[in-house]
């Protein structure tokens, strides 16, 4: 995930943009999930703007679909947002 | 006429007849003709070719005396008027000569064009004329008109004649040269390229003998010179080679581009290997050939170019065949088939025969691998092989050669070796009937191992010879071979201990539930070495019976030491704690504790009976549904909770179900509805689809692996678990 890390370097936050994504597997949940963590570890905000259906099916088997915290509806709305 | 005369004009006539013999140019030979002509026999005069068309074109023009340029000139611009009745028109038109022995005004006028014309001709002073035409071959070619003048001569009938005997010289003289200008142009343009050319050049005479050869001919048909190639004829060309095509098939004279050529048609090229018979030299020669037609559409002869392409094809045989040999070694995984296929590749580019064999358990030779272009020769070699493998290394130096990592070059096959490794009788008359050659002996062996056997390529019944690049190529063949068995008895060993160790994360056998029955499916993805992140398990708990299905993320070692982590603690925490939720806990904890991020996501059921009541509490953890099956409608259980080691405290949530007898519940792991078919992936909704008819645990687990399998394209790309509960009923 050299892209994340480059992505995390040059801002204070990061988004991930699922809509274009075809397919995802517990593989792709698996980066999710340590990207959520290295954040709140990290003193940085994470988003995913969320997927097709069949990618957000992924998260709700994951028991991540109610994490508000963690969806945005556009990839600029943390900035956006003001965030901190 | 003076003797004088006479000996100027048997003067010209020799000089016609030397410049005829040059072969010079055309437009030089007009000058030289006409100062011959002018003024030994005429004042002025002039010099014209007529085409096959008719058409007039006038090609010279001397004058002597006064204002001579400014004449000739004039008279190579002027246009003999087509019509007039006298002069040159005339003799054109009759095909016999023409003598005006008095030159009138009138006469003028009637060759003159016009009046400027009229003015030239005027201005030449002429007395007497002739004009005749040129026959060469049966046919007008030109004419020469000649007049006299300004010198005080005139012509008479003796001139008229003597213009006739040169016309007909002249006529020959130009013929000649016009030809010779072509075919010389043509000569020269030819010599330049054939000689510089690598490529073989004949041309063979559409009766059938060669014509033309060049040095490169000679050189590739290894014979002395290009006239020893002309003198032979092609069956006795033929006679000297043994000829192939690329698939080994012998062929004939007939099977040549040439002999297609010499029937007028135009064949592709063909590309063969050329076995001159004397020396066993092998060349791969192109041959091409294109037929040569004359004006009237008959064959005049053919030409033929080869091409060698011995380096190109050798460079490329080689390249292709290590390439396809690595590749046939590396996609089998049993090396014997591999080995097969690598021989069959060697012939016949390489060799008329190839055989491997490997040393066995004992040390002594086997056969593992035969291969000719023919396949009854095939069969036969690979019997005869069979038997002499054992008694191979009795070959003179065999052993010691191939033990010491060195090629063996055995350059004749005799009785007394055939003899020495043990054939006799009915045997020794088959190896006899293979016709072996020269052999060569290459170690199979990798870089620092010992070897491991041998391969042989042999001579059949060509005259092929093996030679130092045959040898080199060779050995590269053997060693890359014997990487490739090291490898392949490598990878079985090692996908012995993956499935060896496959084995160990999931249970040998499901086992008896008293109530229910248990079905089960496990398909591992990829490479059998590959140890992958499934598993499924079934133990009995204090209150019941624990059956659980997990995926692990990620695979080979790291995946395996955790998926059996993973199913070690469930198992343990089960039969402890009896309680799913806290089972679940406890693992999660587990791989809290491990470095970096670990996670598994785990269907956990627990199977109770009650007063004959039998019930199911579902517990997820980052896994899709259990399906409950009833009257063939299938439902989702369980509540969405994260994946195990995803967080440090989980919220994992147990729902229970009442089993009815019949009643199935499928647990599954997310590869079977990831499969990925033609277009897309097989999906929850198709999995339920499959799900409602099954009869019994066993016969839903058979549905959703036909379902899968069918759906499937491509190769299978993770590990699919199925594991289906059903309740028996009473009892």
């Amino acid at each position: 995930m050299t892209a994340l890390a480059e992505a995390r370097a040059a801002a204070g936050s990061l988004v991930l943009d699922l809509r274009e994504v075809g397919f995802m597997d517990t593989s792709g949940l698996r980066l999710i999930i340590e990207e959520q963590q290295r954040a709140a570890s990290g003193g940085y905000r994470f988003a995913v703007v969320r997927g097709p259906s069949r990618v957000q099916r992924l998260f709700e088997i994951a028991g991540l679909a109610g994490e508000e915290d963690l969806f945005v509806d556009a990839p600029d709305q943390l900035a956006a947002g003001g965030g901190d | 006429m003076s003797t004088r005369a006479e000996q100027d004009r048997l003067a010209l006539l020799a000089s016609i007849d030397e410049i005829t013999e040059g072969g010079v140019l055309l437009g030089e030979t007009v000058a030289r003709l006409l100062e011959f002509v002018v003024p030994s026999f005429a004042d002025v005069a002039t010099l014209d070719t007529i085409s096959p068309s008719g058409e007039l074109t006038r090609i010279g023009s001397r004058v002597q005396g006064p204002g001579r340029e400014e004449l000739e000139r004039g008279l190579l611009q002027r246009r003999p008027v087509a019509e007039a009745p006298v002069g040159l028109p005339r003799a054109l038109s009759s095909g016999e000569g023409q003598l005006i022995e008095r030159m009138a005004d009138e006469h003028l006028r009637a060759i003159a064009a016009d009046q400027a014309d009229y003015e030239l001709l005027r201005a030449l002073e002429l007395r007497s004329m002739v004009d005749v035409p040129l026959l060469a071959r049966g046919r007008i070619v030109g004419a020469l008109a000649c007049g006299v003048g300004t010198s005080g001569r005139d012509y008479g009938p003796e001139d008229l004649r003597f213009a006739e005997v040169l016309s007909a010289r002249l006529a020959l003289a130009l013929d000649n040269a016009g030809l010779s200008a072509v075919v010389s142009r043509l000569e020269q343009r030819l010599e330049a390229t054939l000689t510089s050319l690598a490529e073989a050049v004949l041309v063979r005479d559409a009766a059938g003998p060669l014509v033309f050869a060049n040095e490169a001919a000679a050189r590739l048909l290894g014979l002395g010179s290009p006239e020893a190639v002309v003198a032979a004829t092609a069956e006795e060309l033929m006679a000297l080679y043994d000829v192939f095509d690329e698939r080994g098939r012998r062929l004939s004279l007939a099977d040549l581009p040439s002999a297609h050529a010499a029937r007028g048609q135009t064949p592709r090229p063909l590309l063969v290997r050329n076995v001159i018979r004397a020396t066993g030299e092998q060349r791969w020669l192109l041959h091409k050939a294109t037929p040569v037609f004359d004006a009237d559409g008959s064959l005049s002869m053919v030409v033929s170019v080869i091409e060698d392409l011995t380096e190109v094809k050798r460079g490329e045989l080689a390249q292709r065949l290590l390439a396809e040999a690595g590749q046939a070694l590396s996609s089998s995984l049993q090396y014997e088939e591999g080995l097969q296929r690598v021989a069959e590749l060697a012939v016949p580019g390489l060799a008329d025969w190839c055989a491997v064999l490997m040393h066995g358990d004992e040390g002594a030779l086997a056969l593992v691998a035969v291969a000719h272009s023919d396949p009854e020769k095939a069969a036969l070699g690979r019997e005869v092989g069979a038997a002499v493998a054992a008694r191979l290394g009795e070959f003179p130096g065999v052993a010691a050669a191939i033990a010491r990592r060195n090629a063996r070059v055995i350059p004749e096959i005799g009785e007394e070796l055939l003899a020495r490794v043990g054939l006799e009788g009915e045997l020794r008359e088959r190896a006899r009937d293979l016709r072996l050659g020269s052999l060569i002996m290459v170690p199979l062996a990798a870089a620092g191992q010992p070897p491991i056997g041998l391969l042989a390529l042999a001579v059949g019944d060509t005259p092929r010879r093996f030679d130092v690049a045959d040898l080199v190529l060779a050995r590269e063949l053997g060693h890359r071979a014997a990487i490739a068995v090291e490898n392949a008895r490598l990878y079985s060993e090692r996908s012995q201990i993956a499935s060896t160790l496959q084995r160990s994360l999931l249970p040998p056998e499901l086992p008896d539930v008293p109530g229910f029955r248990l079905a089960s499916s496990y398909q591992a993805a990829g490479e059998q070495n590959d140890v992958g992140g499934d598993f499924y398990d079934a133990f009995a708990v204090p209150r019941g019976w624990m059956v659980v299905v997990g995926d692990v993320a990620g695979r080979g070692a790291e995946a395996a030491a955790l998926t059996s982590l993973s199913r070690y603690t469930l198992r343990t925490a089960g039969k402890l704690l009896g309680d799913p939720v806290a089972a679940l806990e406890q693992l999660n904890a587990a791989l809290r504790e491990g470095p970096g991020l670990s996670l598994v996501s785990v269907c956990c059921v627990l199977l109770r009976v009650a007063e004959d009541v039998a019930s199911a509490e579902v517990v997820l953890a980052g896994h899709p549904p259990a399906l409950h099956i009833r009257s063939r409608t299938v439902r989702p259980v369980g509540v969405f909770a994260p994946f195990l080691g995803a967080y440090p405290h989980g919220r994992w949530e147990a729902i229970t179900i009442e089993l009815a007898s019949g009643d199935q519940l499928v647990l599954y792991t997310d590869g079977v509805i990831d499969t990925v078919g033609e277009e897309e992936r097989f999906g929850e909704e198709r999995l339920a689809a499959a799900l409602g008819d099954g009869e019994s645990a066993a016969d839903t687990v058979a549905r959703i692996e036909r379902a899968v399998s069918g759906f499937a394209y491509g190769p299978q790309v993770d590990d699919t678990a199925v594991i289906v509960v059903e309740r028996a009923g009473r009892g």
